[in-house]
């Protein structure tokens, strides 16, 4: 999924100059990226969480551990929303201003559109990492 | 009397009002943030709850 919205957007870059409507497009998808991706990860969270109260295992130190794994999935999940809402923004207040007859600066939105599609490929490094690590 | 501005203004009235019928002028309403769920600090609280009730006799 981030692929696609990143070759999306990269073939956008490369084929003529980027648009409010590929921000807009961009922006659309990582909203939607976002919504499918956050529930599925709050319930691994909890499941993983319930997991510690079966078993012999010690509920508090699986739990401590299981928490101190999933912080930087959680970091990186808090970021991309807030990079979301800022690219949002960004777009919302370019189309304004195109609406009323100024030029938008479609540079300035598309960087903060691409920190929103960053933000996104660090949340799915995150959750790799956090993935791996319970394997081991 | 000037005929030719006298249709020219015409034509410039029934311009503006149909602008203003149909065109809207003012800006898109911005997009709103796409929803929070109440998320991981919800389950942590949970977890917490069902922690302290197996601690307690």
């Amino acid at each position: 999924m981030i692929r696609s919205l990143l070759l999306a957007f990269l073939l956008s870059l490369a084929g003529c100059a980027p648009s409010l409507v590929d921000a807009r497009h961009a922006v659309n998808a990582a909203s939607e990226l976002y919504d499918t991706t956050e529930r599925p990860l709050v319930r691994r969270y909890e499941a993983e969480q319930l997991s510690c109260f079966e078993g012999a295992l010690q509920s508090e130190p699986c739990i401590a551990e299981v928490r101190a794994r999933w912080a930087p999935v959680r970091a990186a999940a808090e970021a991309f929303y807030q990079t979301l809402v800022a690219a949002q923004a960004a777009v919302g207040a370019a189309e304004a201003g195109a609406a009323l007859g100024r030029a938008p600066s479609v540079g300035q939105v598309l960087a903060v559109v691409l920190e929103a599609i960053d933000a996104a490929e660090a949340l799915r490094r995150a959750v790799a990492t956090a993935t791996k690590a319970r394997a081991r | 009397m000037n005929w030719a501005a006298f249709v020219l203004g015409l034509v410039g009235i029934v311009a503006d009002k149909l602008v203003a019928a149909f065109g809207s002028k003012a800006p898109p309403a911005p997009p709103a943030p796409p929803p929070r769920e109440p998320g991981f600090d919800a389950v942590d609280a949970e977890i917490d709850r069902k922690l302290a009730g197996e601690r307690e006799p």
